[in-house]
């Protein structure tokens, strides 16, 4: 097996808050391999974005990594000087945001942009300008060289989130990071950035992180997929499994509710009583059991990570016995 | 009896022109938003209207409780015309709207209790104290929540107060727009099944308008599909899932990434993009989309028209379904 390209351990983070300290990640723990598209999953407030800024540690200033590393090819890049982590970014680590208009210049056009966007490669502008159209067919864009003439208005969301991706491409990242690629699109649109990732992923020779919420995404795109909960990496399962042998009572939840899921039209539709914990206070024992239709009185101490198969595993008390 | 009658209505919103125009009102343009829509609702039942961005569903929402005036055709709800905007004040008594943005559409500065007594205040009913307590505890929220800010509220408990606040006048007929927009996958079920609770309790009418298909299926009798301001398909929503009529609809159903990895999508459904309202297609609105494109779509505009019972399809090509479900 290949070594990990990322490795993210046992990260902690914190965000200095008016109210008090909030525990954004508690302990999550993730592995990249070169070729794998990883899916990283979870509901609003459950540090997913957390996490995948982290990755390229853009974090706010009111972030804190309180303990754990982010490690590039085997090298913790949170202890990095910033100009390193700067050359780091975009050339090693590039990021594909949920909302394609406010991750563009809107006074410039792409063109001026993707060639921007290259100011690292030591190469001639007309170069770069060929690499940006090069990369513009590639994700299919119609008309490449009106496109780099364009201004981010002129293009529709679809549209934007293509060049968005090739500007990722740009300077061949080994990792991509792409935080809700989809949300902002409709559904036909949704369906073919969806199968643009895909085709990308053959010959694409890095790891791509996908963030989402959308659980038909995860199933769509990705090999492997984190499940996270109020902070924390509940299960980790190839994509096969996590849908139909989910070991978390939050994913088969989450599943479960997901009106996507059922063939015949329910009347009343499945729900997860109960809300997130206070991560300003969050409890000692399984965060998820204030909701948890299984939940004992063990719960109330801190959940064991059950390793149900090399592949896969589960933060729950009740993952031992038989699915 | 059908409680809302909606016939050829059409809606065109002036485009600004430049200084030229404003001298020559002739030469002022406006856009299509919809056109040519028809359809009805009965008591008790809910149509889901779904559709892309841009489609005009929105719009059409607005144009049917009068908040943007259509520009042609008819709307009867109750078996009365509605035209004039003293029609549409009467109507709005018996009908309301829950917006999509949850949070924007209540008053920052108002509490919960004010919120929830604005609509009968409006239409000249008082507002008793228990009332407003009784529709909290309609929507499941404590009573405690009167004197409570918007601000302080998550986005369920704010779609909680949108529902509250939409049946406050007992209405009779609901348009929802993207009554689960923003919210996570495990609280969408409580806000949709307290409507669906409530809609047989209150023998309600529902429009909800969505893009979310997996949603709208389970919740609606019927399902109206919309593209570029025109209905291009009407009809029960298991059939209509089970057998889309219109290749837009076959398109949009396909695309819906499914919750499971065995049964990914292996090819597009659909190619290209919406056109802009600016630039719609003569003729047949789908044909710079549509896989069975021929040259009479781009000549006559199909019509909508009932290609097997209770089923609707604007295409020169729909056939009724061959196979079990009729």
């Amino acid at each position: 097996m290949n070594p990990p390209l990322l490795e993210i351990d046992a990260l902690s983070i914190a965000y200095h808050t008016d109210h008090g300290k909030l525990s954004a990640l508690r302990g999550a723990s993730l592995i990249a391999r070169a070729g794998e598209v990883i899916g990283i999953v979870g509901e609003s407030g459950c540090g997913k974005s957390t996490l995948a800024a982290s990755v390229i540690n853009l974090l706010p200033h009111a972030a804190q990594v309180t303990s754990g590393a982010v490690r590039y090819k085997g090298q913790d890049i949170l202890t990095l000087p910033p100009e390193a982590q700067r050359a780091l970014r975009g050339q090693d680590i590039a990021m594909i945001f949920q909302d394609p208009m406010t991750a563009f210049n809107p006074v410039l056009t792409m063109g001026a942009q993707l060639v921007d966007f290259q100011h690292a490669a030591q190469i001639p502008r007309a170069e770069k300008l060929n690499r940006a159209r090069a990369l513009l067919t590639r994700v299919g864009m119609p008309d490449p060289d009106l496109t780099l003439r364009r201004y981010p208005h002129q293009l529709s969301g679809g549209m934007r989130q293509r060049v968005a991706i090739a500007a990722a491409l740009l300077m061949n990242p080994t990792i991509l990071v792409a935080d809700e690629p989809t949300t902002a699109l409709d559904v036909t649109m949704e369906a073919q950035i969806i199968h643009l990732l895909r085709d990308l992923r053959r010959e694409y020779q890095g790891a791509i992180l996908v963030i989402t919420h959308h659980l038909g995404v995860v199933a769509e795109l990705c090999d492997r997929v984190y499940v996270m909960y109020a902070g924390e990496v509940v299960e980790e399962a190839l994509v096969d499994d996590l849908f139909h042998a989910p070991r978390h009572p939050y994913t088969s939840g989450l599943i479960a509710c997901d009106p996507g899921h059922f063939e015949q039209a329910a009347p009343i539709l499945p729900t997860i009583p109960g809300r997130l914990p206070d991560l300003r206070n969050p409890p000692i024992g399984c965060s998820f059991a204030p909701r948890c239709p299984l939940a004992e009185t063990i719960c109330a101490t801190p959940p064991p990570r059950v390793q149900i198969s090399p592949t896969q595993s589960a933060l729950c008390h009740k993952a031992g016995g038989q699915p | 009896m059908t409680l809302l009658t909606v016939q050829n209505l059409a809606l065109d919103l002036p485009l600004r022109g430049g200084i030229l125009s404003a001298l020559n009102p002739k030469s002022r343009r406006s856009l299509q938003i919809f056109a040519d829509v028809s359809f009805t609702l009965n008591p008790g039942e809910t149509l889901g209207l779904v559709g892309e961005s841009g489609s005009g569903k929105t719009t059409l929402a607005r144009a049917l409780l009068g908040l943007t005036p259509a520009t042609h055709g008819t709307i009867h709800f109750d078996q009365t015309a509605r035209r004039t905007p003293a029609d549409f004040t009467a109507m709005r008594a018996h009908t309301a709207m829950m917006f999509q943005d949850a949070i924007a559409s209540l008053s920052p500065r108002m509490t919960i209790g004010a919120l929830l007594a604005e609509p009968l205040t409006i239409h000249g009913h008082p507002a008793p104290k228990t009332k407003i307590a009784e529709m909290l505890a309609l929507v499941g929220l404590p009573p405690d929540f009167t004197t409570r800010y918007p601000h302080e509220l998550s986005g369920g408990q704010a779609r909680r107060v949108g529902v509250a606040r939409a049946l406050v006048l007992n209405p009779k007929l609901v348009i929802a727009d993207e009554p689960t927009a923003g919210l996570d996958v495990s609280v969408q079920g409580e806000i949709l099944n307290l409507m669906t609770d409530l809609k047989t309790r209150l023998n309600l009418s529902y429009l909800i308008i969505s893009h979310n298909l997996a949603m709208v299926r389970h919740v609606s009798d019927r399902i109206a599909v919309m593209y570029l301001g025109r209905l291009v398909e009407i009809g029960p929503t298991r059939q209509t899932f089970a057998h889309p009529l219109h290749p837009y609809s076959q398109s949009l159903i396909a695309s819906e990434p499914l919750p499971d990895p065995r049964k990914r999508r292996q090819d597009l459904a659909i190619k290209g993009e919406i056109p802009s309202l600016l630039n719609r297609p003569k003729a047949c609105v789908f044909q710079s989309r549509c896989p069975l494109v021929q040259a009479i779509c781009r000549t006559d505009p199909p019509t909508l028209r009932e290609i097997s019972p209770h089923r609707f399809a604007r295409c020169h090509f729909a056939t009724p379904p061959t196979g079990a479900l009729s």
